[in-house]
């Protein structure tokens, strides 16, 4: 017998199915299905997931593509025999995405009357006036590719719902064809399936009652089973529908855009071209043999690879950034090639370093090329309407990211769909702590108030655990763009994403790999803002012209390394991380390449894999480099033995463990998709089973799969590293040589990188630069800067104004005399609004024209000031008067007014204290140039004993210490087991207190709320590294009671 | 001079709550309103560092074994109510300043008590007797004790000059002056009650909007603050001491007649009925036994509950000889005339809410019940036992084909049968695959219709007989 499930849904038709497709397909194989077909609900998001698992695991079973839609009552599946009828569904599908918000559709009766290809399997209501209507429908535009699917499900009134099926066929002279309407893989997941009812209903499960399930027939049945439930010949009428369909996703392949070769050249000569042209202006005294061998290589690889048209489309990219003045760096294995660097891609010089360019693109791992764009972070907008106009919305679209549950989420949703409370929800989402090394969530249950051996506890346990990964909604990649030839929803159904004028097709980028259709990341980086803003302040201020390939040029700068070296790297790009800071002064990188490193170590990778201590001892000449075999040493050489990259450890698993190209590159993309899945274990023996035959140590082997799970965690390769140390240290350099130049830019970038403005302020004085507070009179909308004593001074910018409206600020600007302001009035005649006002009084922005903060407030808040009486005026001024009697009535009054006004002096209020003025600046500013609210305190003997952060240098290492301060960070990093690291800063800098698990514990009170701590402890000195190991907490918040400087918590 | 004393509640919901509750009070319990904020906290939770308006996740961080509740806020005007219902035993001027502040005038009881110390005494002794924790201050007016009263001053005084001092130098948080009008004040320097005060009225009239000038006025006395006194409510509540000790159930019924009737007559004067009556029996040794009787209809006539009662004292087994009889009725209730026609057929029997007060009189509450159907696959979970004469949630229209009669427990099938129609699979939890059943209609040799099921291990059962 043979039998083809033709009906099938998994969970991309969110909140219905589930099983995943890959479970469907495993299923459908091990039963013995000839061919099974995954038609979600107006979508295809699910098949290229059961294509993959078919042909990994080689699974002799055909795969069929469909989509099932509801209009109204009617039912009904379309199934794709052939390649048209493929495009067919995927223009159907997307238009009916796309007259709909994000996650609907909306089906009409001219989708459906336009298939011309798709066959049609049609699953009758019940509801006799609509099953007449659509039956008759049916058969007059599609008789010849229609089916009645009958089916069982073991119900209670199915006999005569069957009955009434065979009148409807025969009465349309139907074929008749049977199918499971699968929403499981295996009886086993009802519960699951349950859950998900209840979660998409939105009630819990024991309120659904009959809307659930009552049985287990929507799973895969056996063939057996579906022998006794139906008749030969529609089992067999599955088989020949199946036999009909021959499309298979393969066929699909990507047509690249044209217009971008131009007429009367090939792709690979125009890339040729193109390459030789941009070598003259890379290297300017001419081509060195050995990279021009190596631009011969790339190209014959690149064009035996097909890739020439991807290489061209990121090359006209750039040349739009360039042309438009948006600062872009290309990264990514594919980057990091001669080819990138000459079509200017890249910054990164391959003279620099050769190593990188042995791995560019390679056959033998299978991998697509990865090149990432990053551009200019407020201007990538730009870039992506380039896009957008350039192949129309028909032929470019975002991938989607499956945005699947995650432990919170799932926790959340099943909790409710048990019936828990909200609130009780609400307290086991904050207080699980997944990171907790000793104890297992499920085990915290019990502490947190869930009756640990209860059903209900046991339910949720297992609930989450099976729905954790399911994808519940599509969205938008945050830049992977498909560009093709033709429309692109001849391809895959594209829908419409939460943004407004976005599309997103419904494959995301996992799915583009498996097919081999390669995508176009176009991303956002601040730090580019912050450089590009840099070299316009230098190019304005000091008349020097800079760009990151000139400084590039200038070689290596020992002056910029010793900056690095002492950890003095606040506002860098990549190494300004409290755990970067404390590595620097350990490696301390000398040169590009040790950046490069510098940037992939302090990673979860290389900690997990204890690979850190190594590479220093080695570095450090403490211990001997050596390598446990020829092949290790090609793969490791350049680290010193010790695997640090991405790539080392994938290139590891081939050379030591044995891994082939294709097993390699599942293991590379296993490491991605990690925290979703777990795939990763499925790898663990085959690496250190390879590994111990190939004649390793058990204990290399442990540890390199510990790598293996932290890269997984947060995958860095070398080819990003490569990319980012030239913006690390473009932006160092920056730092040592135009500090005022790099705060301002910096400032006017944010938000991005680690640092508030109060903190970076704080830097740029502890570098001898001037800082001048926000004025009416002397601010612009960004901070800029200001020449002051022959150096410049940084000048606040009208930005940093909490409360402050955009539009204000412009009005603020725009009507502001030479002069600058005078009188309140005057900026009321500028059209700035009350609540305008208040903001800039709290800035004390206002001090220039109306005095401190309590009496400017004083001043704006009375009444009859801001009578209408400018208003009046104004009018008085602008038309002609006519003079009515009521018109002389009301410019008398606005005399009065303005008499009375003129003498009427308002009384003035006490002026705010020191403190009042500091803490009122952090409230409206977030920072204060005055005193530090450190230093107010110990001033007023409010901190006995506490020594200050620029001190602790002078304590001896195991002395006791008290130390006081702001807290600005509290940080659980989850590579330090049960540790929390919190920044304090004092007037003279930031001090490191680490807090051991227990400590914090018996002190949580201090550990969490305070803002002001103040820390007793024990200092720890390990070459420049100084840490506080805290032993008591003292919450001294109190002491400044309205604080409003939040710090950042636990991030 | 105008005094007054303003009483302040911090936690009455809670209070209350743990009254009933005694063994909790060790660990930390808080109310949380809907904006997942501390309201209230009990004693213990304040001693873990929790604070009021705190955030449910750092409360929860700081104190992991806290317990939750919800604030309920008609909770705790009921609360209150009840609050000032006691203390009109003692003051007679009281006003609820909802949602947990009582204002007493105290004019008319300083020389009814014969002076301030006195009445307090009177007052706090009624007050720890109700074990709520509360805040108090007098004051020269509403407002200032109040302010005072928040502060937890405890001035129990006639001095002005105290008073004065106190408001003074009082937060204004402490004030009436909503949350962004105290922003202001501060933002502007001014932190005390005293610095507002020190500003010239015309010079905060040009700048702040009626409110505040309405409110320093009210405070200082120099407007009228109108205050709505509270009104006891009507309720019945009578002690009988019995002439003899009585140790048949029965022969109680003669004195509780007497109170019935008095309780008739009341309720006929204000056109009342009720619902429930409280009889507490007092004995010599032995804690006061404490009968609820309720009639579901509502009733006046003493006849009536004379019956209801009698049904239930008839079995009442007493422990010894009771020697008073307490009736409390604590609401009444408008009454609800019936409209019946004139010659209706009806009118001699008893409605059916009489007839289900009657049953529950007579077996007790428990046994009265009536049969909805539920929303459920499974036959056993698809009706239920409810409250007498509640409809079910869903109609009659939708439901599978099922036998009128259900067994309790299915029965094993022991005879032949023929299979007429069927299977029906079900297996509505997911927790339990193994307890799938297939269910059949079939007909045995006497010709009756059975609701047969199979199950996995096939096991034929009977579950019901079609009628």
């Amino acid at each position: 017998m043979q039998y083809a499930e033709l009906f099938c849904q998994s969970h991309f038709s969110f909140l219905q199915g589930a099983s995943s497709p890959q479970e469907l397909v495993i299923e459908a194989a091990s039963l013995g299905y000839q061919a099974l077909a995954i038609t979600d609900e107006c979508s295809v998001a699910g098949v290229v997931r059961a294509y993959r698992a078919i042909n990994e695991q080689q699974l002799a079973l055909k795969l069929i593509v469909g989509s099932v839609f509801m209009l109204d009552k009617l039912q009904l599946v379309l199934l794709c025999p052939t390649k048209a009828a493929y495009s067919e569904l995927c223009r159907v599908i997307t238009n009916a995405r796309r007259r709909s918000r994000k996650g609907d559709y909306q089906l009409t009766e001219w989708d459906l009357m336009s298939v011309k290809h798709c066959f049609i399997l049609w699953l009758p209501s019940g509801d006799n006036a609509s099953d007449q209507y659509w039956g008759s429908w049916l058969t007059r535009y599609h008789a010849s590719r229609l089916w009645l699917a009958m089916r069982r499900y073991l119900s209670h009134n199915e006999p005569q719902f069957n009955q009434y099926c065979q009148q409807l066929a025969s009465q349309f002279q139907l074929s008749q064809m049977c199918c499971g309407a699968v929403l499981m893989h295996q009886p086993g997941r009802l519960a699951l399936q349950h859950c998900v009812s209840a979660i998409r209903a939105g009630r819990p499960v024991s309120e659904l009652g009959r809307e659930l399930l009552s049985n287990t027939e929507r799973a895969l049945r056996p063939l057996s089973k579906l022998a006794k439930l139906f008749p030969d010949n529609w089992l067999n009428e599955t088989a020949v529908i199946a036999g009909c369909c021959s499309f298979n996703l393969s066929e699909l392949k990507y047509q690249y855009p044209a217009e971008l070769v131009p007429a009367g050249q090939t792709a690979s000569s125009y890339l040729r071209q193109l390459v030789v042209q941009g070598s003259k202006i890379r290297f300017t005294d001419g081509v060195p043999q050995r990279v021009q061998a190596l631009i011969e290589k790339e190209l014959t690889l690149i064009s035996e690879l097909n890739y020439e048209y991807f290489f061209l489309t990121i090359y006209d990219l750039v040349q739009f950034a360039q042309s438009r003045n948006i600062l872009y760096q290309g990264r990514g294995s594919a980057a990091n090639s001669v080819v990138c660097y000459c079509l200017q891609i890249t910054a990164v010089d391959p003279r620099q370093i050769q190593v990188l360019f042995e791995r560019f693109l390679s056959k033998e791992r299978q991998e697509p090329p990865d090149i990432d764009v990053d551009f200019e972070h407020e201007r990538r907008e730009e870039v992506i309407q380039y896009l957008y106009q350039k192949y129309g919305r028909e032929r470019a679209a975002l991938a989607a990211t499956v945005i699947s549950y995650r432990f919170k989420s799932a926790l959340r949703d099943v909790g409710k769909a048990l019936g828990l409370p909200e609130s009780q929800l609400d307290f086991l989402v904050k207080n699980i702590q997944r990171r907790n090394p000793v104890t297992p969530w499920q085990q915290q249950l019990g502490a947190l108030g869930l009756a640990p051996d209860s059903e209900t506890t046991r339910q949720l346990v297992q609930l989450v655990d099976e729905l954790r990964g399911f994808p519940r909604h599509l969205s938008q990649h945050v830049g992977g763009f498909v560009i093709s030839e033709g429309p692109l929803y001849e391809l895959v159904p594209v829908e419409n994403a939460a943004m407004i004028d976005r599309t997103v097709i419904q494959w995301d980028k996992d799915d583009l790999e498996t097919l081999e259709l390669l995508k176009v990341d176009v991303l956002a980086l601040g730090m580019l803002t912050a450089i590009r803003k840099c070299f316009q302040l230098v190019k304005r201020h000091y008349q020097r012209s800079l760009s990151i390939a000139g400084i590039n040029a200038l070689g290596d700068d020992p002056a910029v390394y010793q900056l690095i070296q002492k950890a003095d790297t606040v506002g860098l790009f990549q190494i300004e991380s409290r755990a970067q800071m404390s590595m620097l002064p350990r490696l301390k990188p000398a040169c590009y390449y040790d950046l490069v490193v510098q940037i992939a170590i302090v990673r979860p990778g290389p900690i997990q894999g204890d690979m850190v201590h190594p590479y220093l001892k080695r570095r450090n000449g403490i211990e001997p480099v050596s390598y446990p075999s020829k092949e290790v040493e090609q793969v490791l050489s350049r680290t010193m033995g010790v695997p640090i990259f991405q790539e080392q450890v994938i290139a590891l698993a081939m050379v030591a463990a044995g891994f082939s190209g294709g097993e390699a590159d599942q293991l590379r993309r296993a490491m991605a998709s990690w925290k979703k899945t777990g795939e990763l274990l499925q790898f663990k023996d085959k690496l250190i089973n390879g590994m111990l035959k190939r004649g390793y140590q058990q204990e290399f082997a442990e540890r390199i799969y510990q790598q293996i799970c932290g890269f997984g965690e947060y995958g860095f390769p070398e080819s990003h590293s490569a990319s980012f140390a030239v913006l690390a240290y473009i932006s160092a350099w920056l730092k040592h040589y135009y500090p005022a130049a790099f705060y301002t830019a910096l400032l006017n970038s944010l938000p991005m990188g680690f640092y508030s403005p109060s903190q970076l302020l704080q830097d740029a004085k502890r570098h001898q630069v001037k800082v001048l507070p926000v004025c009416v009179n002397g601010s612009c909308r960004d901070y800029t800067l200001q020449s002051e004593q022959a150096n410049f001074a940084i000048r606040l910018g009208l930005r940093q104004i909490k409360g402050l409206s955009a539009a204000g600020v412009e009005r603020l600007l725009q009507h502001r005399p030479a002069a600058g302001y005078s009188s309140l009035s005057q900026l009321r005649q500028a059209g700035l609004n009350s609540s305008d006002l208040q903001a800039l009084a709290s800035a004390n922005a206002l001090a220039a024209i109306s005095g401190d903060r309590y009496n400017s407030r004083w001043q704006l808040l009375d009444k009859q000031q801001s009578l209408p009486l400018f208003c009046a005026e104004e009018s008085l001024q602008n038309k002609p008067v006519i003079l009515t009697a009521k018109n002389i009535k009301k410019a008398s009054e606005a005399q009065e007014v303005a008499e009375k006004t003129v003498q009427y002096q308002a009384m003035v209020l006490p002026a705010p204290s020191e403190i009042d003025e500091v803490l009122e600046d952090y409230a409206a500013t977030g920072l204060s140039l005055q005193q530090h609210p450190i230093a107010l305190l110990r001033k007023a003997g409010k901190l006995p004993r506490s020594i200050d952060a620029e001190s602790l240098k002078e304590v001896r290492h195991k002395s006791p210490v008290r130390i006081s301060g702001l807290v600005t960070l509290r940080q659980r990093p989850g590579t330090a087991a049960g540790v929390t690291f919190i920044s304090l800063e004092d007037e003279t800098g930031t001090a490191n207190v680490v807090v051991w698990l227990a400590t914090a514990q018996a002190q949580q009170q201090a550990f969490l709320t305070a803002q002001i701590l103040q820390v007793d402890g024990i200092l720890e000195r390990e070459g420049d590294v100084t840490h506080v190991i805290a032993g008591r907490l003292t919450d001294l918040s109190h002491e400044l009671a309205a604080f409003a400087s939040k710090s950042r918590d636990f991030h | 001079m105008a005094l007054f004393i303003y009483l302040h509640f911090p936690a009455l919901q809670l209070d209350h709550l743990q009254l009933s509750a005694e063994s909790d009070r060790q660990l930390p319990v808080a109310l949380v309103d809907l904006q997942h904020q501390l309201v209230q906290l009990n004693p213990a939770a304040i001693k873990a560092g929790l604070k009021q308006h705190m955030g449910l996740a750092s409360a929860a961080a700081l104190c992991p074994d806290l317990q939750l509740l919800p604030y309920q806020p008609e909770q705790q005007a009921k609360i209150l109510h009840n609050v000032a219902q006691q203390l009109y035993q003692v003051s007679s001027d009281i006003a609820l300043d909802k949602p947990a502040g009582l204002i007493l005038r105290l004019e008319g009881m300083l020389q009814l008590y014969g002076g301030l110390k006195p009445y307090w005494q009177e007052l706090s002794a009624k007050l720890s007797a109700l074990t709520y924790r509360y805040q108090y201050s007098c004051g020269a007016t509403p407002y200032a004790a109040k302010c005072l009263a928040y502060q937890q001053a405890g001035l129990i005084t006639v001095d002005n000059r105290l008073f004065d001092k106190a408001l003074n130098s009082s937060p204004l948080s402490a004030t009436e002056l909503s949350p962004a009008m105290q922003q202001q004040m501060i933002r502007l320097g001014i932190h005390t009650l005293g610095q507002l005060q020190s500003l010239p009225p015309a010079e905060l009239a040009r700048r702040f909007d009626s409110q505040l000038l309405s409110y320093l006025g009210r405070l200082r006395g120099d407007y009228y603050h109108a205050l709505e006194y509270f009104q006891p409510e009507p309720g019945f509540s009578r002690y009988m001491e019995l002439l003899y000790d009585i140790s048949d159930s029965n022969v109680l019924i003669k004195p509780l007649a007497k109170l019935l009737q008095q309780l008739e007559q009341q309720l006929r004067r204000t056109n009342c009925q009720c619902y429930q009556l409280l009889l507490s029996l007092f004995f010599r040794d032995n804690p006061p036994l404490k009968l609820s009787i309720g009639s579901a209809q509502g009733e006046y006539k003493a006849q009536a509950w004379l019956a209801l009662c009698q049904l239930q004292l008839e079995n009442l087994p007493l422990p010894e000889p009771v020697y008073g009889l307490q009736l409390d009725v604590n609401h009444f209730a408008g009454q609800q005339h019936t409209t019946e026609a004139l010659f209706n057929q009806h009118q001699a029997r008893m409605s059916a809410l009489q007839l289900i007060s009657l049953l529950q009189a007579r077996l007790g509450h428990a046994a009265v019940s009536g049969l909805t159907l539920q929303d459920q696959h499974l036959p056993e979970m698809a009706s239920k036992r409810s409250l007498p004469l509640t409809k079910g949630a869903i109609g009659q229209a939708v439901l599978p084909l099922r036998p009128a009669f259900l067994f309790t427990r299915p029965q094993p099938l022991t005879e032949a049968v023929t299979i007429n129609q069927g299977p029906e699979r079900l297996c509505p939890d997911g927790w339990q695959l193994g307890a799938q059943r297939d269910y059949y209609i079939g007909r045995n040799q006497q010709g009756q219709w059975l609701w047969l099921f199979r199950t996995v291990s096939q096991q034929w059962f009977i579950h019901g007989l079609f009628s």
